[in-house]
């Protein structure tokens, strides 16, 4: 046993331990009263955080304007990137702290819910403004109070809403498979059957996914006349465009705020946002004491539409305010006693928490009009009647006020046949193949000659994804023209890749080939989560939304655009291979090396264009991807990897024909399983046609050797 | 009994007929040289007797017992050992290591183990380098580290693919002396498939098998073998 | 034979000691999580270091042994800690059922099988709620101890951890650890000297998915919440793989000083710059890759052992 490792392995330790366990532990302050908040500065839900920010500090101006007892507050802010296990340690950091006296966050269910566990267990007061999901409430915690409505009272509003005035039978609920959105769909799943609502489908998605026509497909041949969508942004976006893409029309599209409440909503998803309906917690027009004037005052502040999980984080705090004037103390035990006999008028209506800590706060239903908020229900607070049915797509465009007989029309044709859905659900899928094509070439090509596996290849996707949209956003090229911009520029970085990088490698083990793509990937996703955030970057063409109906089936123009350059490119890499010198040069690299080598062929500057060239492929799949989905971030071409793997392995490694082949036959499984199986398990099907094709015909479906 | 009896061996991959209905047989004590250019099959020859492939027709039987579709490894525990033509020592281990892998195969226990590793690294002649890096060697050190190997796991026949390629003369000289002395010594039986290096192979095999594209040319003692008029234009004449 | 004795015996002292040099709840959380991983990557190393297996898929082992502690807690009245021994006895069917259909694949189809299964496990438990509780994850009551005194925590993931490092090392001084990495190494080589690839890759593979699997029950046990995103993501088996080879791949002392440095430098990095600390990883993967293949441990390894050379030693 060879100690001197041993002995420079402890001395680390011993000198990076005391590094690592730094805390900044600031002592006490005489001058301030110090309160933690938990917000998601950044992550995922970042744009909650900040409409939150923006309450805070609103709420802050005020009180120190005063103080409290005869001190000022001081906020100290603690980020939980949008993941609960960092949001139940920032609890524990600051339940650590003898200077914090209370606790107000997280943002969302999800990171909530666990942290409200911690902050129980180390009898910490925690006020939650915005996490909606009934599991806190249940847990019999002494020490935990909610300012905003749970999930069941969105639900309960909903149905009645739905009942009473859209005059609803059959409800579709699609919401993402997070805390929050299982939270109000298993409210609405409750309650609307006890309300006569037939529950005409149930669709839970991955979040973050970047095709919902399949899903939505499954949900327009259920024919429901009503669907709830649970979202955050970045869905409640896309879900609003896909659903006018495969022409969904129920008589009215309803939500469960969140992502479809932010003013980010009405700018994202433009037109398509137009006549939704969303349960809300507030809206500047609520019926409350002073919340009109709050609202200006708050806008000319911020210059920011202020939203209700802004005034969710202000009121929090001003009845944690509140609470310690009261108690006059700032023991934490004084403190949560004196929430619980809150009593206040205030902008977002009476504050009052019921004996589970539950402020009985009412929700209200919006709709979007002319561009804006507006409250339709209860008619107590309404401010205009809503307007139903929700006109259908296709009538749209051309007037504002629906038109009865083409409303009519339309919704007759809203049932879905047998062989319609089929077909529509082929589309989807036989569209989206081709893209998965072209991102399998690239790899395949790759492999094929190098015989290396490129990780990386999803991150590369990616790279496109971002490139085009750059382009886009300010150089005003359109994606489909930026593809003259994107794939040389892709090109030259494949080419330095491979010469700094990959060459290195070649000749190695196998293991260190994975090892150092995925190393690569690593670095790409970083690099943009480092310069880009991990925020969506959402941009919108002028075609976007156009669609082409044909008989039943609805695809969108941009995808069909998609597909056609795809598989162009795909013929264009084919004629290459088998037409020019090059490309003959690059197969007869990938049949075999040395052979090659032999006949005079100079192998480094083949596998440098080869890996150009798939890399090319992958840039140019990122900027196809832009105009379909609308979005892109750090992780968004993650899934790409292994579906480009699944894609060349169905087609057989090194054959372009095979990619283009395998691509459609994965495109069109997930389509057909998402359908006619099950959403939640869309991805899955991909890896197990992987997993069978592997092992029992590894040679791919067209067999070896093939171009 | 023969020790190692092949019969009709045949292997086709698609339209190639890699080995023709083969047949030989090697008997305790002996050493056989298979021979032929290159692409005569010697290394599928071996591949299929250890198992790494399966024979399209034909039967392989050691020690009377039947080895064809046996997996590699209870081949290998049998009692027939084989080198690679491109040896693959074990990395980051040492010369010493590297036999005491091939040792485990005969014990579990590490101190059984690590006598026999001991007592093969003397009779290959290795002591110098026992803790020198594996992979560290020259290319004549590191074929006689894999016939090493080999031999720990206390075969009755080992195979040997291309043993002599990449040796410089003196390399060759001790090679054969090795294998003479697996014979003499040790009594372990050889099979050495050589593409070159004739007067090597001429001298340590007992009897000679010549092969040109998969099929058996010739057999006989060295001296015949040489002089054989098919083989001649089979190296030659190509 | 010294010298490594008296390393031990401060590093040993050091480990003992260290919840009561570092007071702070936090700080000992920090020095829990890096314990955890350390088992985290030692585990894995057995079967990707070792045998040479690039699994990327071992949060599914973890996310095994969480949910099992978290299934105990939520459906019967047994304490969640029985979960150290029945994750293991869950998982270890499930890992052979793994290892038949991924270990006929080699190389990259391995490691590209494994990402699929890590994922369907992750699907799985996010889709089946009325076993797992869905995207809402377990609330866990702290069994036996209170949940918010660290010390026995600590010390449990201690003795897991040593135990670990412990098993790790005999391992590879018996016939086992040389037979692995004989097939590491090449698996027809390993055939051909009597190794029966297939039964000890899944040897390994059992080995080490037990150990990561206990690993997720005491997680599940210490932290009291589970759910996908935490205990089952791809980038937490993408963490433990660069952990273990940055460290050194297939030494013992590798993974520990891979968790260690990660960890750590993901804390002191993480507020300002989080993104920042995994761009490093991702950068020096890349760069122990083409210049250190061996790690960091194998780098000092061959160092040290190049020194060693001139004298004549007894392998321990």
């Amino acid at each position: 046993m060879n100690s001197k490792p041993l002995l420079i392995l402890t001395l680390t330790a011993l000198c990076l331990l005391p590094a690592g366990c730094a805390v900044n532990d600031e002592g006490d302050s005489p001058d301030s009263i110090r309160v933690g908040i938990i917000s998601s500065l950044t992550g995922a839900e970042a744009r909650f955080g900040l409409a939150q920010k923006y309450g805070y500090e609103f709420a802050i101006d005020e009180i120190n304007s005063t103080g409290v007892l005869g001190k000022q507050i001081e906020l100290v802010y603690q980020d939980d990137t949008s993941k609960p296990e960092v949001a139940s340690l920032t609890v524990e950091k600051l339940a650590d702290r003898n200077d914090i006296v209370a606790l107000i966050g997280a943002y969302s269910s999800s990171a909530t819910f666990p942290a409200t566990a911690v902050a129980n267990r180390y009898k910490m007061p925690m006020l939650c403004p915005s996490a909606i999901t009934d599991e806190i409430t249940r847990q019999g915690y002494e020490w935990i109070f909610r300012v905003c409505a749970p999930a069941s009272e969105y639900g309960r509003t909903l149905v009645e809403f739905l009942t009473k005035v859209a005059g609803a039978r059959r409800l579709a609920v699609v919401y993402e498979n997070t805390q929050f959105g299982s939270s109000v769909a298993r409210a609405a799943l409750e309650q609307a059957p006890r309300a006569g609502i037939e529950i005409a489908g149930y669709e839970a998605y991955d979040q973050g996914g970047t095709d919902f026509t399949p899903m939505l497909t499954r949900v327009k041949a259920a024919g429901p006349d009503a669907v709830l969508f649970v979202s955050y942004l970045a869905d409640a976006t896309l879900l609003m465009r896909q659903s006018k893409e495969i022409d969904l029309n129920p008589k009215v599209f309803t939500a469960g705020g969140a992502g479809f409440s932010l003013p980010d909503f009405l700018k994202g998803a433009a037109d398509t946002a137009e006549y939704t309906i969303s349960v809300t917690q507030w809206t500047p027009d609520a019926k409350w004491t002073g919340s009109r004037e709050w609202a200006d005052r708050f806008r000319a502040r911020f210059n920011y539409e202020p939203n209700y999980h802004s005034v969710q984080a202000y009121m929090s705090l001003k009845i944690l305010v509140d609470a310690i004037e009261r108690a006059g103390s700032t023991d934490r035990a004084a403190i949560r006693d004196a929430i619980k006999t809150s009593k206040l008028d205030s902008i977002f209506g009476p504050i009052h928490f019921n004996a589970v800590g539950q402020n009985e706060h009412p929700v209200a239903i919006t709709q979007v009009l002319n561009g804006r908020f507006v409250t339709i229900w209860p008619s107590e607070a309404a401010i205009l009647p809503p307007v139903l049915p929700t006109p259908p797509w296709r009538t749209r465009s051309t007037v504002t006020e629906s038109s009865a007989d083409a409303g009519l029309e339309a919704h007759a044709a809203a049932t879905v046949s047998g062989s319609e859905k089929l077909l529509q659900t082929l589309a989807s899928g036989l569209l989206t193949g081709g893209i998965y094509a072209l991102i399998g070439i690239g790899l395949t090509i790759i492999f094929g000659v190098m015989r290396v596996v490129n990780f990386a290849h999803g991150a590369l996707v990616m790279a496109g994804m971002y490139a085009t949209y750059f382009l886009f956003t300010y150089s005003r090229i359109d994606p489909f023209l930026s593809l003259a911009v994107v794939m040389p520029l892709m090109f030259f970085v494949g080419i330095i890749i491979q010469k700094t990088l990959i060459a290195p490698v070649l000749g190695a083990p196998e293991l260190n080939q994975i090892l150092l793509t995925e190393g690569v990937s690593i670095v790409l996703i970083n690099t943009a989560l480092l310069l880009f955030t991990s925020n969506y970057l959402t941009m919108t063409t002028s075609y976007a939304g156009a669609t082409l109906h044909i008989g039943g089936v609805s695809v969108s123009k941009p995808q069909i655009g998609a597909f056609l350059i795809a598989v162009a490119i795909t013929a264009i890499a084919y004629l290459f291979l088998v037409k020019t010198g090059t490309g003959r040069q690059i197969r007869a690299a990938s049949q075999d090396a040395e052979g090659a080598r032999l006949l005079g062929i100079n192998i480094e500057r083949v596998q440098s264009v080869t890996f150009g060239l798939g890399v090319a492929a992958a840039g140019a799949a990122g900027s196809l991807l832009m105009p379909i989905y609308y979005r892109v971030e750090p992780y968004a071409g993650s899934p790409f990897t292994l579906k480009a793997f699944v894609v060349v392995v169905l087609g057989g490694m090194g054959s372009v024909t095979g990619a283009l082949l395998g691509g459609i036959v994965l495109g069109m499984a997930e389509s057909l399983g998402a359908v006619y199986v099950a959403t939640g398990y869309k991805d899955v099907i991909g890896f197990v046609i992987f997993l069978l094709v592997l092992t029992l015909k590894p040679s791919g479906l067209l067999g070896k050797s093939k171009v | 009994m023969f020790l190692l009896e092949v019969n009709g061996l045949t292997k086709r991959f698609g339209g190639l007929t890699a080995v023709d209905s083969l047949s030989f047989n090697v008997s305790a004590g002996e050493t056989v040289g298979i021979i032929g250019p290159n692409g005569a099959g010697k290394t599928t020859v071996f591949n299929l007797i250890t198992g790494f492939h399966r024979p399209t027709s034909g039967e392989v039987v050691f020690e009377g017992a039947n080895l064809v579709g046996r997996k590699p490894h209870e081949i290998a525990l049998a009692g027939v050992g084989r080198t690679f033509q491109v040896v693959k020592p074990l990395r980051g281990l040492s010369v010493f290591e590297n036999i005491l892998v091939g040792a485990f195969a005969r014990t579990g226990d590490r101190v059984e183990a690590r006598r026999i590793a001991q007592d093969i690294i003397e009779f290959t002649d290795l002591v110098a380098q026992r803790e020198a890096l594996a992979d560290g060697l020259p290319i004549g050190l590191r074929k006689r580290l894999e016939l090493a190997r080999s031999l720990a796991t206390g075969p009755k026949l080992i195979l040997l693919d291309e043993v002599m390629s990449g040796l410089n003369p003196t390399e060759s000289t001790e090679a054969v002396e090795l294998i003479r002395r697996l014979r003499d010594e040790r009594g372990i039986s050889a099979v050495a498939g050589v593409e070159h290096v004739m007067q090597v192979v001429m001298s340590i095999s007992d009897r000679v098998i010549v092969l040109n594209h998969g099929r058996k040319i010739a057999e006989g003692t060295p001296e015949e073998v040489a002089v054989d008029r098919e083989v001649i234009t089979a190296y030659l004449g190509e | 034979m010294k010298r490594p004795a008296f390393s031990f015996s401060i590093l040993a002292l050091f480990l003992i000691a260290s919840p009561f040099i570092f007071q702070a709840r936090y700080s000992q959380h920090v020095l829990i999580l890096v314990l955890l991983y350390v088992t985290l990557g030692s585990a894995w190393n057995i079967l990707g270091g070792f045998a040479g297996q690039l699994s990327l898929g071992h949060a599914a082992f973890f996310g095994f042994g969480a949910y099992t502690a978290a299934i105990i807690a939520s459906k019967t009245a047994l304490s969640p800690w029985f979960a150290i021994i029945a994750g293991p006895a869950v998982v270890l069917p499930i890992a052979l059922l793994v290892g038949w259909i991924c270990f006929r694949l080699r190389g990259p189809y391995f490691t590209l099988a494994t990402i699929a299964v890590g994922e369907v496990v992750r699907l799985l438990a996010l889709n089946w709620s009325q076993l797992t509780g869905g995207a809402v994850g377990v609330v866990i009551r702290p069994s036996v101890f209170s949940g918010t005194n660290k010390l026995p925590y600590y010390y449990i993931v201690l003795v897991i951890t040593a135990a670990t490092v412990a098993l790790c090392y005999v391992v590879s001084q018996r016939k086992l650890g040389y037979y692995l990495r004989a097939i590491r190494e090449d698996e027809e080589t390993a055939e051909s000297i009597g190794i029966d690839t297939t039964r000890y890759k899944l040897v390994a593979l059992s080995i080490s998915a037990s150990l990561t699997a206990i690993a997720g029950a005491f997680y599940a046990n210490y932290f009291l919440f589970v759910d996908p995103t935490i205990v089952l993501p791809l980038a937490l088996s993408v963490e433990i793989v660069l952990m273990a080879i940055i460290g050194g791949l297939g030494t013992v002392a590798g993974p520990v000083l891979g968790a260690v440095l990660l960890k750590l430098s993901s804390e002191v990095f993480r507020n300002e710059f989080a993104q920042a600390n995994l761009l490093i990883y991702g950068a020096l993967l890349v760069l122990v890759i083409l210049f250190m293949p061996d790690g960091l441990m194998g780098g000092f390894h061959r160092l040290f052992r190049f020194g060693a050379r001139k004298t004549q030693r007894v392998s321990a």
